[in-house]
């Protein structure tokens, strides 16, 4: 076991300690402790169709069902697992066999949680539904008695991608005694769930707000510490900005605003921007480049486009100067399994041209050398500007671009589905673990038509399979990051997809509100302890 | 009467073919656009198994072919049944119902504000033409109709609620706040004020406009210089006279937009989070969500064909030399 468990007073700790951090108070202010009561407003851009879906369902159904279901673990930081609904884990000599404990406790509507509603949350929900292969390799659940859940899979699971899968915002229990045997896409309860967790959900009032109430039963004596918490939907950037200078919003997570509003906001007195709690699902700017062209199959042109465009001007001008230049596939920040840069492509648009030269792509008579379609999507503003910033730099290549930019459900069937592109501006999210959503962009069997976000470009790469179906396996952790590494190093050599930028990602807050953004994924944690001084 | 009975009863029969080839026409529109529901699905749930999609394709008859799926539509639309909203877990019915009120609370507001408002600008304006009254109504017209409105949405959001601190920023209750049935009359009251002025006035100001030139031009007939000649005074001129005959081409106008009314304003739901239709059917359409898409504009159709109707009733209650065939 090289990972530790942190007791709920380390937990209270570290919150402290993040607290003190961020608000810059001396520690003797904090002396008077997280206060009981009061509700707490926070906003959100778009209104989710359902609170629950069983694949998922995006980040607005998540951000509201996570503080109702929960977990078996809980992440708090990159190294640290605390027990959420198991109170310990064992875990077999061969990591075939996961063997959780678990807490007494009751669902909102007074049923008993078992052994059997972890049987069926693993067994009957994630292993079929899940996009994460390790939790489709669960074979079965056993359940010796009420409180032991013995988790079977089909290969050996590294520890830490089997805490991580577990602990990830989709990987809710949900209660077996009102999903067993119905339509989980159509169970009345996707739009009231019932949980475990430290908040019931009290009234979705459609087109306006959540509201949730404390679970007074709730396993953790004390806690949450909100009586009520209300998500409310405000789909226009400026009127959100209104409601948090109005003071009738309290908290934005996730680049609520453009980041000049973030700074306007955060000038005022009652209100603080920072930028953590987003360590393990860190979005990145990615350029998808389709070797299905023959063109683009050639290493040295794909090389020579990463040569031709400048990653920092994009960070600098589109972003405003928030988020990093990417390094590749793992964040810098994610230090766990980040490799120092193997290959790297400098802007050097001269270089650039050289490449392309040498593989046989001169200047023609017409001025270009061949001309690609390029595919900006939609869901972030600044992916359109980046395609008209990519446009630009590559015709000073001599590179012909038709830049498309149809919208959402248009850009989905383009990319992901027809692979009609040959170069797109998309994005990926980095996970906790690069085997949870991110090395399906490099794999072979990552090619599936019409899944969205993962391969493809189409890159096929036998060496790099290899190493990836390894990683999966390999349960000894410095070995499996010399893998994760190897896997690293494999995909900016050949450069199918060229990570652009890690986006930074800001939370806007007032100063009302404590104890916020200490664990990794802190969006979808469950809130139970933040607390507010009135 | 009895010949005005059977019209508008000829006319509501008429509804139902009218209505169904409306949504035959919506259905082959939609489904020009590409992608459809479950690319955007499999794109936020991460369905990686092209069989787990081949099969949610299946259960949502998105397989058949289109002719096939056109048909099954209009025979439950017969039957009344407006279809299922998968990413709602609930009927298409449910689903409008639930935001039916806010957008119809907002846009009869507005448009009241807007026919009050827009007539009595007009009718100052053509009375005092020419002087600085007429000018000065004309000025803030152009002002209204040329601003957009989300715009002069958030400035007054800025002005009242941040910086007065007067008026609630956005929503149409106090979140949270349990009152009694006149608090929340009063509350939604509070609520209603902004959305409904900067959508109003934009209306307001074309009313006026039109209500302004329709005024003058009727002044210039036969029929008022008899009147005036008659010896009737300035106000029962204006009012009983010209007025009367001005207001037909507002009342189509008026007609028209309340056709439009049920889709409700995307933008003016969006800035001040009113929980209406509009942003239910952008959201809709962006996911391909085609049976809501579908359903609102069955909703909206049926509207403009009883809106046309009740215009062409006004219109004979106004005219008499109009009648209804």
């Amino acid at each position: 076991m090289y990972l530790t468990t942190v007791s709920k007073r380390c937990v209270a700790l570290l919150a402290a300690s993040a607290c003190a951090m961020v608000l810059g108070t001396a520690p003797g202010a904090l002396a008077t402790g997280p206060k009981q009561g009061g509700t707490l407003v926070a906003v959100w851009q778009l209104e989710p169709h359902t609170l629950y879906s069983a694949r998922g369902g995006g980040s607005s159904p998540l951000i509201v069902n996570t503080k109702i279901l929960e977990k078996l673990v809980r992440q708090v930081s990159i190294d640290k697992f605390e027990p959420e609904l198991a109170e310990s884990w064992d875990i077999s000599a061969d990591f075939k066999t996961y063997t959780f404990k678990l807490r007494k406790t009751n669902w909102h509507d007074g049923k008993p949680f078992t052994s059997a509603d972890v049987q069926f949350g693993l067994k009957d929900v994630l292993a079929k539904l899940s996009s994460n292969a390790l939790l489709r390799a669960i074979t079965k659940v056993e359940t010796p008695d009420d409180r032991t859940a013995v988790v079977h899979f089909s290969r050996p699971a590294p520890e830490y991608l089997a805490l991580a899968s577990l602990a990830a915002s989709q990987s809710s229990i949900i209660p077996k005694h009102i999903y067993a045997g119905t339509n989980l896409a159509k169970n009345p309860a996707n739009n009231a769930p019932i949980g475990t967790g430290p908040f019931k959900l009290k009234e979705w009032a459609r087109g306006s707000h959540v509201e949730l109430v404390r679970n007074e039963n709730y396993w953790q004596k004390g806690a949450p510490y909100l009586d009520r918490l209300i998500i409310r939907y405000i789909r226009d950037p400026g009127a959100r900005a209104a409601a948090m200078e109005g003071g009738e919003v309290l908290l934005a997570v996730s680049n609520p605003f453009p980041a000049p509003e973030i700074k306007r906001l955060a000038a005022r007195s009652e209100l603080i921007s920072d930028n953590k709690g987003y360590e393990t699902a860190k979005w990145q700017m990615v350029m998808e480049m389709n070797v299905r062209n023959p063109i683009l199959a050639k290493k040295d042109v794909r090389r020579a486009i990463a040569h031709a465009l400048d990653k920092n001007f994009i960070v600098n001008t589109i972003f405003y100067g928030t988020g990093n230049a990417s390094t590749g596939p793992v964040p810098k920040d994610q230090t766990r399994f980040y490799s120092p840069v193997p290959a790297s492509y400098p802007y050097d648009p001269g270089k650039a041209r050289q490449l392309l030269d040498k593989a046989g792509y001169p200047v023609k008579a017409d001025g270009k050398r061949f001309t690609l379609k390029l595919v900006a999507s939609p869901w972030f503003t600044e992916n359109r500007r980046t395609g008209q910033y990519l446009k630009q730099v590559l015709e000073d290549i001599e590179i012909g671009i038709k830049l498309e930019t149809p919208d959402r459900g248009g850009t989905i069937r383009q990319i992901y589905c027809n692979y009609d592109f040959d170069i797109t501006v998309s994005n990926s999210v980095a996970m906790a673990d690069p085997l949870i959503a991110t090395t399906h962009w490099y794999t072979t069997n990552g090619i599936r038509k019409c899944a969205a976000f993962r391969n493809a470009s189409g890159y096929s790469n036998t060496a790099l399979d290899k190493v990836v179906n390894q990683a999966a396996v390999e349960t000894d952790p410095a070995k499996r990051k010399a893998l994760l590494a190897r896997f690293q190093q494999i995909a900016m050599e050949d450069v199918p997809i060229l990570h652009l930028v890690d986006i930074g990602m800001s939370n806007v807050v007032n100063t009302k509100v404590k104890n916020y953004s200490f664990t990794t994924q802190w969006m979808y944690d469950s809130w139970k302890d933040l607390w507010l001084d009135k | 009467m009895n010949r005005t009975y059977q019209a508008v009863r000829r006319r509501l029969l008429q509804l139902l073919p009218v209505v169904l080839g409306i949504v035959a026409i919506n259905f082959l529109l939609l489904n020009l656009a590409p992608g459809d529901l479950v690319d955007v699905m499999a794109a936020e749930e991460q369905i990686s198994d092209p069989q787990v999609l081949a099969k949610i394709r299946a259960e949502y008859g998105l397989d058949r072919p289109l002719h096939e799926q056109l048909f099954n539509y209009l025979r439950n639309i017969v039957s009344l049944d407006l279809g299922y909203s998968f990413r709602h877990s609930q009927p298409v019915w449910d689903v409008i119902v639930q935001r039916l009120p806010a957008t119809v609370i907002l846009m009869g507001v507005s448009m009241a504000l807007a026919l009050l408002v827009g007539v009595l600008a007009g009718v100052v304006a053509s009375l005092k033409v020419n002087t600085l009254y007429d000018n000065l109504i004309s000025v803030v017209a152009i002002i209204f109709f040329a601003a957009p409105s989300f715009w002069i949405g958030l400035m007054m959001m800025v002005v009242f609620s941040v910086k007065l601190g007067l008026l609630p920023v956005s929503g149409m209750f106090t979140i949270g706040a349990d009152h009694s049935l006149a608090g929340e009359v009063w509350d939604v009251t509070r609520h209603l004020v902004m959305p409904s002025i900067a959508l109003g006035l934009f209306y307001a100001a074309i009313y006026a406009r039109v209500m302004r030139a329709s005024m003058l031009e009727v002044f210039g007939l036969d029929f008022i210089r008899t009147a005036r000649a008659k010896g009737l005074g300035r106000k029962r001129v204006a009012f009983r006279h010209v007025l009367r005959n001005a207001l037909l081409p507002v009342v189509t106008l008026f007609g028209l937009q309340l056709g439009t009314m049920l889709a409700g304003s995307v933008v003016i739901e969006s800035v001040f989070s009113w929980p209406g239709i509009g942003t239910l059917v952008f959201e809709a359409v962006l996911t391909r969500n085609f049976p809501l898409v579908m359903g609102v504009l069955l909703f909206g159709s049926v509207l403009v064909v009883i809106a046309n109707l009740a215009v062409d009733l006004v219109y004979m209650r106004l005219d008499p030399r109009i009648e209804l065939r």
